[in-house]
């Protein structure tokens, strides 16, 4: 069955992410966040969407632990990071797989090295994720380019890249900026249904886009002028 | 090419200089407190007598008579009685450079070499001279060996100055390294860390290069250093194995500790770094 026409999505009980009044200022161009509440149970597939400069990316920013909040609490998988020392924020960070918007890809690594860094930060052997990592590419389409670096990509297999990065670690949570904004209809889709069959196993997905269709989510947000507006189900 | 590789060598090439002239101020200040602790040394063990005739016509005879009086004396090892136009020279400052006929008004010199295990004081000196009926003064070289204890301290702070301000420019380029590398990498870096790498990671995963660049400015600053100290050595008095011996093992010593100057400021700096790129 097609993930992407699939109701079924799981959902769990526990909170994956949790934000208590956030707030954060507004940065060139966008929107800041006042006072956002925000509760995303373990298992759940959250699509937030809104105008360009909604405040979307600082949403997700501030999720992703890229930003510290200047008001509010955020929770993570039961943790308020910002009260962890720095070895446990980094323990923290390494249960979520980030696709952000301007994808952050490392200029001097290859595809293959850069998809498998969560796993290398992890700990693990390269010799014990090549495999994985090559299955990965293969279906993102990025298996004969796994020795190149990103500047010889287009932008298209650039996200690309940046969302096998994200799953590449098996997250527990995965939050991506616009993941699919860039690529082709075929290639989003193929991004898409892994990111909901990985959802149907148990990952918590929180995906921040323009087009409020972009997948079938569970929950659905819209964010206004750094606002979010009620909620409507799907 | 310059273009790329320009900061590195830039890194390198200061690092050098500064080891480089850690090393040459190192060793010309430990040849400096080496002379001076000689001086001190020789000053300690030997005193002078003078004796002052009272009848110049006589003034040899009474300073054969000093000096056999002063080698019987326990605690010398050796007498040693200055010629006259020694003591001239010797006295010159404050004889306005007697000449002629004054050189038989001037007192005669006496050196006393004291025996090292058993020294002879002033005092025994002194008395046996007076005993023997021999008008002298004992000079113990007090005031001497207290110049030379100044010019040693002065000596050792001057080095101590030197060596300070090598160490901070070592320090400096160090830091300058770790900035440099940071701003190429900092991207990166912020990647790694939202991607759940610790700093301490991200730091040790990073320094190699400009730890090595730094390593290698101090052992090219050393070895210039120890050359320039080899070629001074040959055209001054030689060089021996034990010379190189021990120049080699101060080598090391230097680039060891120019490194770990330059490496733990490069650290340091690298960390503050990438602490910020924690929000």
């Amino acid at each position: 069955m097609d993930p992407l026409s699939d109701p079924d999505l799981s959902q769990g009980t526990t909170s994956a992410l949790r934000l208590s009044g956030v707030a954060a200022p507004r940065r060139a161009g966008t929107s800041g966040l006042e006072g956002v509440d925000l509760e995303v149970a373990q298992g759940d597939f959250l699509l937030v969407h809104g105008e360009a400069g909604a405040g979307k990316s600082l949403l997700m920013s501030l999720a992703g632990l890229a930003v510290r909040p200047a008001a509010g609490r955020i929770e993570v998988l039961g943790l308020n990071p910002w009260r962890l020392a720095t070895a446990g924020r980094a323990r923290l960070r390494r249960r979520m797989g980030l696709v952000f918007q301007d994808l952050n890809l490392i200029e001097g690594m290859t595809v293959a090295e850069n998809a498998g860094l969560p796993m290398r930060i992890a700990g693990i052997r390269p010799d014990t994720y090549r495999r994985d990592v090559a299955e990965l590419l293969d279906w993102m389409g990025l298996g004969d380019k796994a020795g190149a670096f990103p500047e010889d990509l287009d932008h298209d297999q650039r996200q690309r890249l940046a969302v096998a990065r994200a799953v590449a670690g098996r997250p527990e949570v995965i939050l991506a900026d616009e993941p699919v904004g860039w690529m082709g209809p075929e290639a989003a889709g193929r991004v898409l249904r892994l990111l909901l069959q990985l959802n149907r196993q148990g990952v918590t997905l929180v995906v921040a886009s323009r087009n409020p269709d972009l997948a079938p989510a569970r929950r659905r947000l819209a964010l206004v002028g750094g606002r979010i507006l009620p909620e409507a189900g799907t | 090419m310059i273009r790329r590789h320009g900061p590195r060598l830039a890194v390198l090439v200061i690092a050098a200089a500064f080891t480089a002239l850690a090393g040459l101020v190192g060793q010309a200040g430990m040849a400096a407190l080496d002379r001076t602790e000689g001086w001190r040394a020789r000053l300690a063990g030997e005193m002078t007598a003078a004796i002052r005739p009272s009848d110049p016509a006589g003034a040899d005879a009474e300073t054969v008579r000093a000096t056999e009086v002063l080698a019987g004396t326990e605690g010398v090892a050796e007498v040693r009685a200055l010629e006259r136009t020694r003591v001239a020279e010797l006295l010159a400052p404050w004889t306005a450079g007697a000449r002629g006929p004054d050189l038989a008004t001037l007192p005669r010199l006496i050196a006393v070499e004291l025996d090292a295990r058993n020294p002879a004081r002033r005092q025994d000196l002194a008395e046996a001279l007076n005993a023997a009926g021999i008008d002298a003064v004992v000079d113990d070289h007090q005031g001497w060996r207290r110049t030379a204890a100044d010019f040693r301290h002065s000596a050792a702070v001057g080095l101590l100055a030197a060596l300070m301000l090598c160490a901070s420019g070592l320090a400096a380029i160090g830091a300058l390294a770790a900035d440099q590398d940071f701003a190429l990498r900092r991207a990166a870096l912020r990647t790694r860390i939202q991607l759940g790498d610790t700093p301490l990671a991200c730091l040790l995963s990073g320094v190699g290069p400009a730890a090595r660049d730094l390593a290698a400015g101090a052992l090219v600053g050393g070895l210039g250093a120890a050359g320039l100290g080899v070629l001074s050595g040959l055209i001054t008095s030689g060089i021996s194995t034990a010379d190189l011996i021990a120049l080699t093992w101060r080598l090391a010593s230097l680039v060891a500790a120019a490194s770990l100057i330059a490496i733990v400021c490069a650290l340091a700096t690298a960390a503050r770094r990438i602490q910020e790129l924690d929000p």
